[in-house]
């Protein structure tokens, strides 16, 4: 290798660049790849936090998961609300969006403002609403006695399909304009000609929507897409703050039950929590993988 | 004369999306109606679910300033998010500066794996982080 006496231009501005992106890189690997190889090992040991040694097989906390009921219940419970919310939302925030970014529209901000409101919300504040809303004594009891539909106040976060459902409703009231907005950026972007062209062509609003709306919206598609699958399965704040995981952990989640392992219950199991959280990992990953491979094919 | 009436025809023809607007907007703002109105009222009447305002705000507020830390609590949250966002502001600007100037091949690889960052989730670099 020759040595030159200065590097040449682009050289130089390829170390420019890295020079920019180092102070980002370096937090990002000392802040989440570093703890994640470092979780990786404490899954492999058992003991609590001081003396930790390592698992007798060398897989105890992985094999142990399996055999945990409440484990498989979590994991079964965050799947249940992922595949009721996630599809349910989108297509909520999608036709919003579309219902919005009608240029004939009038008082667009303010209905605008009204369904990303629920965004400006602090998990655990609006978790608390819903508990109080959905209580035996509360409002929701209350206005469907009123109205005849139900006999007697029911206690919604006592049964576990019920609380189920309230915990549904809430995620979906909390996200879905979260999401509209991102649908609405996406509609802004595409050109109002296309569908000029489209109602000349004789294109009616259902042809319109299959043929033009998505899958020139495809990409933010499939990016709330990952989103939504990624935010809940580490759903955490609803579960211990609406329901608690009751009742009888009929609710709790996955992140909610690695918690539990970890800080919640006294018993600090950081080696079965860690190797827990490590399969959650595992599963977004492998999520988020076929998402975009869905998405890469067809461009 | 007939754009007019054409205007007010497209009107027309949206009522049921002013109407479909109006109950989603209604769900949406209600609970923080109902948050604003419960702060007026007595534990007891929220927990009765009384939707109208009460008198009862000034006692709720005495209760929350004497009852906790409350100023230290904001304090501490506004550090961290102050601080936070500017720290963040700082690095990411940098960073999506020399992601878009500079970039080659290497670099397009490394934007790919910090976007994996985003997937891990909070609960499995909590234990070693704490």
């Amino acid at each position: 290798m020759e040595k030159k006496k200065g590097m040449n231009l682009l050289q130089k501005q390829s170390r420019a660049g890295w020079v920019f992106l180092a102070p980002a890189t370096l937090l990002i690997v000392v802040m989440s790849f570093w703890p994640m190889v470092s979780a990786f090992i404490t899954s492999l040991k058992t003991g609590s936090s001081a003396d930790m040694q390592w698992a007798s097989p060398i897989t105890y906390n992985y094999t142990r998961m399996f055999a945990d009921k409440l484990f498989l219940r979590s994991i079964g419970n965050t799947f249940l609300y992922l595949a009721v919310q996630v599809p349910i939302m989108l297509v909520l925030a999608i036709l919003l969006a579309q219902l919005l970014n009608n240029k004939d529209l009038r008082l667009k901000g303010f209905f605008r403002t009204c369904v990303f409101l629920p965004c400006a919300t602090a998990l655990v504040s609006y978790s608390l609403i819903f508990k109080s809303l959905f209580a035996t004594e509360g409002l929701i009891n209350t206005i469907l006695v009123n109205l005849g539909i139900l006999s007697e106040n029911y206690n919604f976060l006592g049964n576990s399909t019920s609380a189920k459902i309230v915990i549904i409703l809430a995620l979906i009231w909390r996200w879905t304009g979260y999401n509209m907005v991102f649908y609405l950026a996406g509609l802004q972007n595409i050109e109002y000609s296309v569908y000029e062209a489209a109602k000349i062509d004789g294109a009616n609003g259902w042809q319109t929507f299959w043929g033009i709306t998505v899958p020139l919206l495809k990409p933010t598609i499939i990016m709330t897409f990952i989103m939504s699958i990624n935010g809940t399965l580490q759903l955490f704040d609803e579960s211990v703050n609406l329901t608690n995981g009751g009742p009888a952990n009929s609710t709790i989640t996955m992140s909610h039950y690695i918690y539990n392992n970890t800080f919640g219950t006294g018993v600090a199991n950081f080696g079965y929590a860690t190797a827990m959280a490590f399969l959650v990992f595992i599963m977004v990953g492998i999520l988020a993988l076929i998402n975009m491979k869905v998405g890469d094919t067809r461009d | 004369m007939t754009e007019k009436k054409n205007r007010s025809m497209i009107q027309r023809r949206l009522i049921p999306t002013y109407i479909f607007l109006a109950i989603v907007s209604f769900i949406s703002v209600f609970p923080f109606y109902w948050m604003i109105s419960a702060a007026t009222n007595t534990s007891f009447d929220v927990a009765q679910g009384r939707i109208l305002p009460g008198g009862n705000l000034a006692v709720n507020f005495q209760n929350l300033i004497g009852g906790q830390n409350l100023w230290g609590s904001m304090w501490n949250s506004f550090r961290y998010s102050i601080s936070q966002t500017i720290i963040a502001l700082f690095i990411c600007s940098l960073a999506g500066f020399g992601f878009e100037l500079y970039h080659d091949k290497k670099k397009d690889m490394v934007f790919t794996i910090l976007l994996l960052a985003m997937m891990i989730p909070g609960v499995a670099t909590m234990i070693p982080l704490f």
